[in-house]
């Protein structure tokens, strides 16, 4: 009882703190804000408010590497969801022009090559035919991102969802898939979650795709 | 109790902090968002401009931003597919302000204008290509030659009785095929009387296909109806070992790839017994074709984005067939065919700056036919060497031009045991083009050439022009034209007459809608033949192998019109890919031994294609189609008082395949069987006579009627879908 009543006054302490704070908020704790609500959004209705937030985030602070990573990402997810097929196109344009400023400020960066391959990906769920133009590009992200750092559990996510939608017949599906997501799930367990700036996204999604492949495997 | 005392300390510090600032230190603005008609619109940000306060529509179109600004400000409202807009408003903290939003749609960015009239063109690359490279690999009637494929597109016709691209009225002389920028000099295999040969092009070797009806650029010349253009791979996507089987023989290749280079080669063994064996023909294939070839390639590319393609090809191939003698259509002669082809060829192209290049080419080929015609011995050999070298440049941001020049030197040598007949020639070229588009929606492409032949003693200057307006998201409308000459045929160069070149002026106009998954094109067009070569006497011999004994001149003429049609459909029914081209021609001409102005044979005045292509959900299984129909062409009848006035049945042809495509562990196959002219209808192309009475007609016959083809293919990497 005392533990639970503690914790909630320090959840209310700290909240006040962000209520405080959002007089004079730095672009990092504004993200860090906006993201509680990324993290936990399920739905396109619960997600659209949340990447318009961003959006209004980065426009607010347009040199801030943070600012535009979580727009062109958040804009990048919220694509996979859009309904009505014409206007995903001009959303990845948009993201594209959040990523085109972050490319240039931390080439360096396995997450912003990571983000590539996820953009890469989207567009490729809009016309299927783009396979071979955006699928070399997402590859060539990846591999970037591995040879910067290769515990990134995002870097095998990706290369999961690449396999899982590849069909079996070429070579993909949700057997070869598995390890891939098995692999990034143990470095979800191993990743710090503290630092924003330190993107740490997917475990949520990545324990779906796993539950998902082995009830496709049962399936058979 | 404690729970309690906690919860009330929980709530006070929440109202004593955190209320008075909620309820005094900022603004609240509201309002609904709708469309231009009327409705709501949901999730699109309204915001404070220049700040982090906004807020997303709902689902009914409503928005609530609680703000701290102050002073003035703008309230935007940006969505996708409509123009932002903002209201003014000057915040003060405790005030509530209403602000609805009504949006107005943007206006669609055309996108750019792409110059298409005559040519289509299938790409990997381009975003929106009429055609890509697999859409003529899996094109049933086919049979995996590029040309059999292009014939099922606007502006050919099917010729099964002689070899080569018929182009809109012209014939097969008219096209010129280019491989790499090189001219071919054999694209086909060896003539053999009566018999369409098919290409000797092996599919998946080309990234790119375009194929010019008419009004081709100024790159080219030496052909007065068409030009097919194939552009070879650069690099391959991977180290790949592949197996192919098929009745037709069985090859070998491997593909080898390392960071900037790749090395390639096949080795194939061509033996149609088997097909023969399955097969029933028309005619005795006494020695079905044996035979045996080998290519190697080496590309090598740098950071640059340079490249230096060079590849070298050998075959050779033996056969004996018994045709109806062309003399004597009563009659069969054994045709015996021993042939050795050999062509290497270099690529090479180099960028100065990211917005200019250049590329030089070269290539050398020789092709030898030893022929025994019924016991004659004939002997027929060529070679040709070219170099071509240009000079290309995004010149500012709306202009892109070029300038090439290109020599041919070619020998073509025919010996009889009665005769000898052979002239060389040397051909120099200089041409210009340039692409201007002023705005995104219109395109300008001039262009000039000056050709040159040693043989002939003459310099010609030819002028090209096409364009292309944009008129809606989808859709243009484009013109080509041009001034277009062209050597005369072989048959009088090798007696030895020198007429001057042949010409044909063309004008074309087309409309084409292109969205990414349907095209509509409707082409019209006019050619006028000037300058045929044709012969002032004799009278008329259809024999097409005839020796020419009269002298010639440069008074034929004639004019081709017509109009194609063109419908493309890959979305409108799940996994069926469509297309069909029909194609109206009125054609005459009074040329080569012609008495009088007449419709050549070669020519059916309607000509349609139905081609379908249907994967079978993911089970791997995808079954193709194609229909063909053309109207009847006409024949020589020697009592008829009419020249050429009498037509053939209409043709027919109706082929069905079917893939496969499997994995068993690492290896990755293709199954496919394929019929051609399943329902056996017995197509009749025209009719022969005799010289001498009874003036019996005999019907022109294919080779065979229904036939079929098995085979598989193996690769130990996998296809990407887009290969198949």
């Amino acid at each position: 009882m005392r533990t639970i009543n503690s914790r909630k006054l320090l959840v209310t302490i700290v909240s006040l703190v962000f209520t405080f704070g959002s007089f004079a908020q730095t672009p990092e704790e504004s993200v860090k804000e906006t993201y509680q609500a990324f993290d936990t959004a399920k739905t396109y209705n619960q997600q659209a408010p949340v990447v318009n937030q961003f959006k209004l985030i980065a426009t607010k602070w347009p040199d801030n590497w943070l600012c535009n990573y979580y727009a062109a990402l958040s804009i990048g997810i919220l694509s996979f969801q859009e309904p009505d097929s014409k206007k995903k196109d001009p959303m990845l344009d948009e993201a594209d022009t959040y990523f085109e400023k972050i490319k240039t400020m931390t080439s360096n960066n396995e997450e912003v090559n990571i983000l590539g391959s996820l953009l890469a990906q989207a567009r490729i769920s809009v016309k299927s035919s783009r396979y071979k133009k955006y699928g070399d590009m997402g590859k060539a992200y990846l591999d970037k991102a591995k040879s910067l750092n290769p515990n990134s559990p995002r870097i095998y996510y990706m290369e999961a969802n690449s396999l899982y939608y590849t069909p079996k017949m070429f070579g993909g599906g949700a057997d070869k898939a598995l390890p891939l997501y098995e692999k990034a799930a143990d470095l979800f367990a191993k990743e710090q979650k503290s630092d924003i700036s330190k993107p740490y996204w997917g475990n949520a999604q990545n324990q779906q795709m796993i539950n998902l492949c082995k009830s496709d495997m049962q399936a058979k | 109790m404690k729970t309690i005392f906690y919860n009330f300390l929980y709530s006070l510090i929440f109202f004593q902090f955190v209320a008075p600032f909620c309820s005094i230190a900022q603004s609240v603005i509201k309002g609904k968002v709708t469309d231009p008609k009327g409705k709501p619109v949901p999730f699109v940000n309204v915001f404070v401009k220049n700040s982090i306060s906004g807020a997303s529509t709902d689902t009914l179109g409503f928005y609530q931003i609680k703000t701290k600004e102050t002073g003035n400000h703008f309230i935007a409202v940006s969505a996708i597919g409509y123009d932002t807009i903002s209201a003014f408003v000057i915040l003060e903290n405790g005030k509530e302000y209403v602000q609805d939003f009504k949006l107005k749609e943007k206006v669609t960015n055309l996108g750019e204008v792409t110059i298409s009239a005559g040519s289509f063109d299938a790409d990997n690359d381009r975003k929106i290509a009429v055609l890509r490279p697999i859409d003529i690999y899996t094109t049933a009637s086919a049979a995996g030659d590029i040309v059999g494929a292009i014939q099922t597109l606007p502006g050919t016709m099917k010729v099964s009785d002689q070899t080569g691209l018929f182009v809109r009225g012209g014939d097969a002389s008219e096209s010129a095929t280019i491989v790499d920028d090189m001219v071919v000099q054999d694209p086909f295999f060896s003539d053999v009387p009566g018999i369409a040969q098919r290409s000797r092009f092996s599919p998946f070797q080309f990234k790119g296909v375009s194929f010019s009806s008419g009004g081709y650029s100024a790159r080219y010349g030496q052909a007065l109806s068409g030009v097919l253009e194939l552009n070879t791979n650069d690099l391959p996507e991977k180290t790949t070992l592949s197996l192919n089987l098929n009745l037709a023989g069985a090859s070998v290749s491997g593909a080898k790839l390392w960071k900037n280079q790749s090395f390639e080669a096949t080795i194939n063994y061509t033996n149609l017994t088997p097909f023969y064996g399955l097969v029933k023909t028309n005619y005795d294939v006494y020695n079905p074709p044996i035979g045996l070839g080998a290519s190697a390639k080496w590309v090598w590319t740098n950071s640059n984005h340079d490249i230096l393609k060079t590849s070298v090809n050998y075959s050779g191939y033996s056969s004996g067939i018994d045709v109806v003698n062309p003399e004597m259509p009563d009659s069969t002669l054994q045709f015996d065919l021993k042939n050795t082809y050999g062509i290497g060829s270099v690529y090479y192209k180099h960028y100065f700056t990211e917005k200019t290049y250049s590329t030089i080419s070269g290539s050398y080929s020789s092709n030898g036919d030893n022929v025994s015609w019924g016991g004659l011995p004939y002997e027929k050999t060529d070679w040709r060497a070219q170099g071509r070298a240009e000079l290309l440049s995004d010149i500012s941001e709306n202009v892109f031009g070029f300038i090439g020049t290109e020599v041919q030197r070619y020998d073509v040598n025919q010996t009889s045991d009665t005769s000898k007949f052979a002239y060389q020639e040397t051909q120099a070229a200089a041409y210009a083009e340039a692409e201007w588009k002023p705005v995104r929606w219109l395109g300008i492409k001039p262009g000039i050439r000056y050709e040159y032949s040693r043989l002939l003693n003459r310099g010609v200057l030819a002028p090209r022009l096409a364009a292309a307006v944009k008129v809606s998201e989808y859709g243009q409308i484009s013109i080509a034209g041009g001034v277009f000459y062209q050597n005369p045929e072989d048959k009088y160069l090798l007696v030895g007459e020198r007429p001057n070149f042949q010409q044909a002026v063309h004008y074309i106009a087309n409309y084409q809608y292109s969205s990414e998954d349907r095209t509509f094109r409707v082409e019209g067009y006019y050619k006028s033949y000037n300058q045929l070569v044709r012969e002032l006497y004799g009278t008329y011999d259809p024999n097409p192998y005839r020796i020419i004994t009269s002298p010639v001149d440069n008074s034929g003429h004639g004019y081709a019109q017509g109009i194609d049609v063109f419908w493309k459909d890959k979305a409108s029914i799940k996994n069926l890919d469509y297309w069909v081209s029909y194609s109206y021609i009125d054609t005459k001409r009074l040329y080569e031994n012609f008495p009088v102005m007449a419709t050549p044979t070669f020519v059916s005045k309607n000509n349609l294609n139905l081609v379908a292509k249907y994967s079978i959900g993911k089970t791997g299984f995808m079954i193709s189609g194609t229909y063909s129909f053309a109207t009847g062409r006409p024949y020589y009848d020697p009592t008829s008082n009419q020249f050429l006035s009498e037509t053939s049945p209409v043709y027919q042809n109706l082929a069905i395949s079917l893939n496969y495509i499997f994995t068993i562990k690492k290896v990755f196959g293709v199954v496919y069987i394929s019929g051609d002219n399943v329902t056996n209808y017995h197509n009749i192309m025209g009719y022969r006579y005799p010289y001498y009475p009874p003036y019996d007609k005999y019907p022109i016959i294919p080779a065979m009627y229904r036939s079929v083809f098995v085979g598989i293919s193996l690769s130990l990497t996998p296809f990407k879908k887009e290969d198949l």
